[in-house]
């Protein structure tokens, strides 16, 4: 049985009308998100919202604790829906990845005909498609809890390091991140920064740029790093910035960091 | 609903600190170090300097962990046979999925076992062959060959809750006898829930073939963490059990069908017996 269906999302092609688009919102705790689901345009995906055959869904996914769950509402006849999705904590550990889609939910299975009243790409027009339960029609990016850099770069207390310096390590506690090891007050200082935030950025390029050259070290020789998903998520986010990644040749360290954090001078004219 | 066991457990980092100091990397020319022999001759001794050894890495607050009524013997310790892993899921049944994935707490509750004399220090260095723990410490230091003094470490780390830095979260469900024990029991019992009809300790027997397990765990933890959903893992244990795939490799495609499947539908929208039917169709297809 043919499987393939369109999917509704930014990196396809197969809708030449229409979006999938959704916001999300984490509670302070990190124990709870609130989903906003909305499919704009004429289309197939449209079309089978308003007859309830779909439903708007979360995929929650915390590979360290083994857990991942779909959840689901009905779309009720509606194009938009906000889901709120909430996870008891003692069953995951960080970080916990997001996914939102719109999924069939039905008993039985539906033969489409597609074709250009559908909103689909002309490449899909004259094929016939089964709508199974479960079949994905939206979908969009993963979100993670906590952003990029906020879940690589954890800026530690250590009274151990002379005042204004600072030293990274790579850590594997709560997934792969570099820890940047910093006294007491350039903590406070880096953590408030107050006035001073381009030179917090700055620091922070250059330790970005520090572990890039840990990465290399590490992992230079060998495919271990994609078992840590933040490192999958910084090699995808090098990907889709079109910048060199720790695979390449011509991956410089200090230039990949400049890139993806840039410094700036402040602007005082 | 029982309230969960928030017990102590080691400071993740501290560990990893702890780890490393012992496991100089090989291009440092140390291994085989005095810290390192004497490390394994703690454990071969069964001192209390083991324990001590332990007792210097920082700890998080907690309460001080349950330990089993039984005193396990090295085989069983390795590999704990049916009774042993319900003696595991009654004693610390009640700890959070959060908690029973860090090595650091499986670490701890080593050390309490080891102080209650349940355990003995030896046990951690066998490595399931011909001879004991306590032989194979005895071996390595008289041989005073490093690397094979670095691995007896690493092995005495892995058994006590795992190597951080070597297999990152991984580790505790790989490494840890008593920690893969409890996990195997929590999807057997997860997966007999969705199949009545399996008993717990048969869906728990099918997990303890390696290339099932280290698959499994493998991908739900890194490389493709579909397969731990819900509704898709019971299907799996049940695939297990029902001896449909008979090798590593046949474990391997299965995950990657699975995967490829997932991404047309969200097998975590439908039950898992209908997510085992589809398995089937499959599989059934693959023989024909």
């Amino acid at each position: 049985m043919e499987l393939d269906f369109p999917i509704l999302a930014k990196d396809r092609l197969d809708y030449v009308w229409g979006s999938y688009e959704t916001k999300i919102e984490a509670s302070q705790d990190k124990t709870k998100i609130i989903v906003h689901h909305e499919v704009s345009g004429q289309n197939l995906v449209q079309q089978l919202l308003k007859e309830n055959r779909l439903a708007f869904a979360v995929e929650v996914s915390s590979p360290y604790a083994t857990f991942r769950k779909l959840n689901w509402i009905a779309s009720e006849c509606q194009t938009k829906k906000i889901q709120e999705v909430s996870w008891d904590t003692e069953d995951i550990v960080p970080p916990i990845y997001i996914r939102p889609l719109v999924i069939a939910l039905m008993k039985d299975n539906l033969v489409i005909n597609l074709s250009d009243q559908h909103g689909v790409h002309k490449i899909w027009h004259g094929k016939q498609v089964n709508l199974l339960n479960g079949t994905i029609l939206a979908k969009d990016d993963f979100w993670r809890t906590s952003s990029l850099f906020q879940s690589i770069l954890h800026l530690v207390k250590d009274e151990n390091m002379a005042p204004n310096t600072y030293r990274v390590e790579i850590s594997n506690s709560e997934g792969f991140y570099f820890m940047v090891r910093l006294n007491s007050d350039f903590f406070t200082r880096m953590s408030n920064p107050s006035g001073a935030e381009h030179q917090r950025d700055s620091i922070l390029t250059a330790c970005l740029a520090r572990g890039f050259e840990l990465i290399l070290h590490e992992y230079g020789d060998n495919e271990e790093w994609k078992s840590h998903p933040s490192l999958r998520a910084l090699h995808n986010k090098l990907i889709t910035e079109d910048l060199p990644t720790w695979e390449d040749e011509n991956f410089h360290t200090d230039e990949v960091a400049c890139k993806l954090c840039p410094i700036i001078f402040p602007n005082y004219g | 609903m029982a309230e969960k066991l928030e017990i102590e457990t080691f400071n993740r980092i501290a560990i990893e600190k702890f780890q490393k100091k012992l496991l100089p990397k090989k291009i440092s020319h140390s291994r085989g170090n005095v810290d390192q022999v004497g490390f394994i001759r703690s454990a071969g001794e069964n001192h209390e300097d083991f324990c001590k050894h332990l007792k210097t890495i920082e700890i998080n607050k907690g309460s001080t962990p349950p330990v089993t009524k039984l005193r396990f013997t090295e085989q069983e310790f390795l590999d704990p046979p049916w009774s042993t892993e319900l003696e595991i899921a009654r004693t610390w049944g009640e700890i959070s999925a959060n908690l029973a994935a860090r090595p650091e707490t499986w670490t701890r509750i080593n050390l309490e076992l080891l102080k209650n004399g349940l355990i003995k220090s030896s046990f951690l260095a066998a490595n399931g062959k011909s001879i004991s723990g306590r032989s194979r410490i005895a071996q390595t230091i008289s041989d005073n060959n490093p690397n094979d003094i670095d691995k007896c470490v690493r092995t005495i780390f892995r058994h006590l809750g795992g190597i951080i830095a070597e297999r990152g979260y991984r580790t505790a469900f790989l490494d840890c006898p008593i920690a893969k024990a409890w996990w195997r029991h929590r999807y057997a019992k997860e997966a007999n829930l969705a199949f009545p009809e399996f008993e717990i300790k048969e869906l728990s027997n099918s997990l303890r073939l390696t290339f099932c397990w280290e698959e499994l765990i493998q991908s739900m933890v890194s490389r493709l963490t579909i397969i731990g959903d819900s509704s898709i893992r019971p299907a799996v244990v049940r695939c297990f059990a029902c001896k449909m795939v008979n090798s590593k490799s046949d474990v391997n495609k299965l995950f990657k069908w699975i995967g490829k499947r997932s991404t047309v539908q969200a097998l975590g929208a439908l039950d898992a017996q209908d997510v085992f039917k589809i398995i089937y169709e499959y599989l059934s297809n693959q023989q024909g």
